[in-house]
């Protein structure tokens, strides 16, 4: 047997394990968020009580999209008491700041904050801005918003009422949608790996183990576990994930709502789209290198699942498609020959199939989602768009590496928004 | 500073580096054979250049160099030699003789003696022409060959000091081989079958003897040619036990292996070369079959895990068997050096052509043992020249037991001395820093010693082949592969299904809210 087939056999192996994992969250998925349609998720406080909440919105160079997102939040159905916006204008240097002055005169009756840094305290990314707004909020309850997002008026009173249901419960998080999926065929694409593999990855997560991760936006959490955690990591590019191991360990739970939605703003061009990936994927191996620790320890959960998953993903997963990418180069090239028999190329048909399928059965729960447009695209994506992710890995992994050999300060690269037609 | 006016120094010297003319490189000028050998531009190009071919196989097995040049040409060059052989064999082109006026070094002249009267050789007149004739010769004390040859305007020395064999044609006769002072002359026309290519070592042998006493022997080695494991191993056996009861000294050249050193095929037989090698046989290895084109890396690999793996069965490759091609490859040479002897399969890649194109030039540095293939002068393929180290390859493959005994009592038969290489310093270097010595009776594999003696090995467990393990491992993935395809038709059935609900569900939705949109699309923009 040759190397060959012996890396063959383990890219297949490897392929299909991490595949049937994602088909079982699918339908794990799948079954939470049919049963959660078949509610409108509100549970309305006993008394009608609601908390004071602290609407925090880190926004840097911002005034393309912050407009639409203040008025979003300003039309939040709560109780326009209850909470407040604070917008963390962080470091900006285009006209934010006097937007949101234009903002709060028109405005007077809404709780609608700006706290704008230098480069002295911000400007070193997104934890530092949501620690700064932290610092000056009130409400015991937390919500966060990404400065391109616009939720939708119920979400804030959706993800408040669900979190106050249960004690145990230290975050919840909403689904987010793309506003701008028309924009290109890249756009297309985020928005269908949005609903598949962020959304039901999220919801089979949580209907099998009770485990989500927060996506960075779109979510509440209460204010004491921040300040028992003593805020965001700054050095985390995925302040998000590495926050959601923090409440895991704490013995909270994260929750998915998929009622409460927000929009948000996609890359619509493949440079920005893959400076935005490689700095979340360097964000996960952070926070993964950071808990593997916790995979071998009992105390630490079912998050244990959860770095094991992120684990496996990053190496497993990765190694797994390298593996299969250059063989099949190779063979086509004719430098590489698989001479094992036993595997058939319908098991790679069915590869495929599976794949679409799974991907169409998220699509099937979303109104105009589901239709052959979305199929094609859908198959389109399995041999573009999904390699990339391999590319944006060796990125992000390379670039760690770096950072590390040569101690370099970790920077966030923000995502360039641009303006949508109305 | 002193850096800028370095740097400026560099620069210049690099930019009058091209000004700085050729002439002003050192030529190496190349270093003469050590016999020049002159021939005629002839019309019967074949039979001249075999002719030439055997000469230079000839002066190879002796380990002599040589240099070619057309007699036209040889004027420049003749000074610079010691010894010139006159290759004047062809009917159609007569050689000019002039150029050898003067000239006072050793001489062996071929065929037509015409012109060379200033040597003291006188051409015959009843030998004049060409036609057939009868030569007759004794390589040795014992047996006389005779056999058919061609003549060209042959002669014979007027005062010989020394003569050897007859040339009978035209009622006249001739000394075959005939020497007077520094000149020797060979009456043949045609060098290309096994008697003359013989008679040509022997008397160039004669003619490069400076001493007055009898020329030394070499030894003759029965080789029992590319054996492998998968051959018989009674017959080997039975070979080997024969030539052990006649007290005979022996080689067997295997073939290599690189896998599978413990099957019980290469066991028994490597069980049988154990006997063998502590017996008076020695074991060598013989080249890799090369279907493709040579590399001197692959090479290497084959030969260090073939050795290796011998070794670890107590079999001991003192040498290495090889095609006459290998020492013309220069990136094989530092393959070659690795081992103390070489035995040559064959010489045929010492044609004329390739020695003008490469020189004959010392290919083995001294030290190197080199052993020829013995030319065939009966049906036994027994050499009676002897006149260096040289071969009897048995082709078990090919030849009939009752052929192989009568070769092996040929040898055994002969006048010559059987030396065993383990008389020999024996040396072989592989890759991974491997080694396998033989010098003063210790042989060393990786520096340890290891001792040359048989004891038979008890008969063991019945070895397990493995051989249907692949099979069992591809039929097995054939049903990892069904059981995957049935799952996946199991998932795209629950899909399918799923699906199907979601959308009634989707539906149950649109009717209830009517056409009222549900929020979130409203922001949905193209």
């Amino acid at each position: 047997m040759s190397v060959a087939d012996i890396v063959s056999i383990y890219a297949i192996a490897a392929i299909w394990a991490m595949m049937m994992l994602n088909v079982a969250l699918s339908i794990g998925g799948y079954i939470y968020i049919y049963r959660c349609n078949k509610t409108d998720g509100s549970i309305p406080p006993p008394g009608g009580k609601y908390p004071m909440v602290s609407v925090l919105v880190p926004a840097h160079n911002e005034a393309l999209v912050l407009k639409r997102t203040v008025q979003a939040l300003l039309n939040f159905d709560y109780p326009k008491d209850k909470y407040e916006i604070i917008v963390v204008n962080d470091n900006s240097s285009d006209n934010t700041e006097e937007i949101l002055s234009e903002l709060a005169a028109a405005h007077p009756e809404s709780r609608l904050m700006c706290i704008s840094t230098d480069k002295v305290v911000g400007g070193t990314g997104k934890s530092n801005a949501l620690n700064i707004g932290f610092s000056v909020a009130k409400g015991t309850v937390i919500a966060i918003y990404d400065a391109d997002n616009t939720p939708e008026p119920k979400a804030l009173r959706l993800l408040v009422e669900n979190l106050l249901v249960d004690d145990k419960l230290g975050a919840v998080i909403g689904k987010f949608r793309t506003r701008n999926r028309n924009a290109s065929i890249l756009s297309r694409f985020v928005n269908i790996e949005t609903l598949s593999h962020q959304c039901m990855n999220q919801a089979g997560r949580y209907f099998f183990f009770k485990l989500c991760t927060i996506p960075g936006t779109n979510y509440v959490i209460r204010r004491s576990i921040i300040e028992q955690v003593g805020g965001w990591d700054v050095k985390a590019l995925s302040e998000d994930t590495e926050i959601s191991f923090r409440i895991y360990r704490m013995g909270y739970y994260i929750k998915l709502l998929p009622q409460a939605v927000t929009w948000e703003q996609e890359p619509h061009l493949l440079p920005i789209w893959f400076k935005q990936r490689v700095r979340w994927a360097k964000g996960n191996i952070y926070v993964m290198l950071k808990n593997f620790k916790y995979t071998f320890d009992r105390k630490a959960g079912p998050m244990r699942l959860d770095t094991l998953y992120y684990a496996l993903v990053y190496s497993v997963m990765l190694t797994s498609l390298i593996a299969s990418d250059f063989i099949f180069l190779g063979g086509i090239l004719g430098t590489i020959q698989v001479k094992l028999g036993g595997f058939s190329s319908a098991l790679w048909g069915m590869a495929i199939l599976v794949f679409i399928a799974n991907v169409m059965l998220t699509l099937s729960l979303e109104r105009n989602e589901f239709t052959l447009e979305s199929l094609g695209l859908v198959a389109l994506m399995l041999f573009s768009y999904a390699k990339l992710w391999v590319l944006v890995v060796v990125k992000a992994a390379w670039d760690s590496i770096m950072d590390a050999l040569f101690k370099r300060e970790v920077k966030w690269d923000k995502t360039v928004r641009y303006v949508e037609g109305q | 500073m002193r850096c800028n006016r370095l740097a400026a120094l560099l620069l210049a010297l690099l930019l009058a580096a091209p000004l700085i003319p050729a002439g002003a490189e050192e030529t190496e000028l190349p270093v003469p054979g050590d016999v020049l050998v002159v021939y005629a531009e002839e019309a019967d190009r074949k039979a001249g250049e075999d002719n030439l071919s055997a000469i230079a196989q000839a002066l190879f097995s002796l380990r002599y160099t040589a240099d070619f040049v057309e007699a036209q040409d040889a004027g420049a060059v003749i000074g610079q030699y010691e010894r010139v052989i006159w290759c004047d064999t062809a009917v159609s082109d007569r050689m000019d003789a002039s150029v050898l006026t003067g000239y006072e070094g050793m001489l062996l002249a071929l065929g037509q003696a015409r012109g060379l009267e200033a040597f003291g050789l006188t051409a015959r007149e009843e030998f004049s022409g060409s036609f057939m004739g009868v030569a007759e010769y004794a390589f040795d004390d014992e047996v006389s060959f005779r056999h058919s040859v061609s003549v060209l305007n042959a002669g014979a020395f007027d005062e010989p000091s020394y003569q050897s064999g007859v040339l009978a044609a035209s009622g006249g006769q001739l000394p075959l081989a005939s020497g007077s002072g520094n000149a020797h002359y060979l009456a043949l026309q045609d060098y290309t079958d096994s008697f003359s290519r013989e008679l040509l070592v022997q008397e160039i042998a004669q003619w490069l003897w400076p001493y007055d006493v009898r020329m030394p022997t070499y030894t003759q080695h029965v080789v029992l040619d590319a054996v492998y494991p998968f051959y018989d191993p009674y017959r080997l056996q039975t070979l080997v036990e024969y030539m052990v009861e006649n007290r005979m000294h022996f080689v067997i050249s295997v073939m290599p292996i690189y896998d599978h050193a413990d099957y019980p095929a290469m066991t028994q037989f490597c069980e049988v070369l154990r006997y063998a090698q502590a017996n008076g046989g020695a074991v060598i290895l013989h080249a890799p079959n090369t279907q493709n084109s040579l590399d001197a890396e692959a090479l290497s690999r084959q030969l260090t895990a073939a050795t290796v793996n011998y070794c670890s069965q107590n079999v001991y490759p003192l040498a290495l068997e090889i095609p006459s091609e290998w020492l013309f490859r220069e990136d094989l040479l530092p393959l070659l050096r690795r081992y103390k002897t070489l035995f040559l399969s064959e010489l045929d890649a010492f044609s004329v052509h390739a020695a003008k194109e490469y020189g004959m030039k010392d290919y083995l540095p001294t030290g190197i043992q080199q052993i020829v293939p013995a030319l065939k002068l009966d049906e036994t393929g027994v050499s009676h020249a002897a006149r260096c180290a040289t071969a009897v390859y048995l082709d078990m493959s090919m030849t009939e037991d009752a052929q192989l005994f009568s070769v092996i009592d040929a040898v055994k038969d002969a006048p010559f001395p059987m030396q065993s290489l383990w008389g020999m310093e024996q040396a072989v270097y592989t890759d991974e820093g491997h080694s396998l010595t033989w010098d003063q009776n210790t042989l060393l594999v990786d520096g340890a010693q290891r001792f040359n003696v048989y004891s038979p090995t008890p008969e063991g467990e019945p070895f397990d082949y493995k051989r249907n393990e692949y099979y069992r491992f591809v039929a097995n993935l054939k049903n990892q592969n069904q059981f995957l395809i049935g799952i996946s038709i199991v998932v795209l059935v629950i899909f399918l299904f799923l699906g199907a609900q979601s959308r009634r569900q989707m539906h149950r939705r649109f009717l209830k809210r009517g056409s009222q949109s549900t929020g979130g699309d409203q922001h949905v923009s193209s």
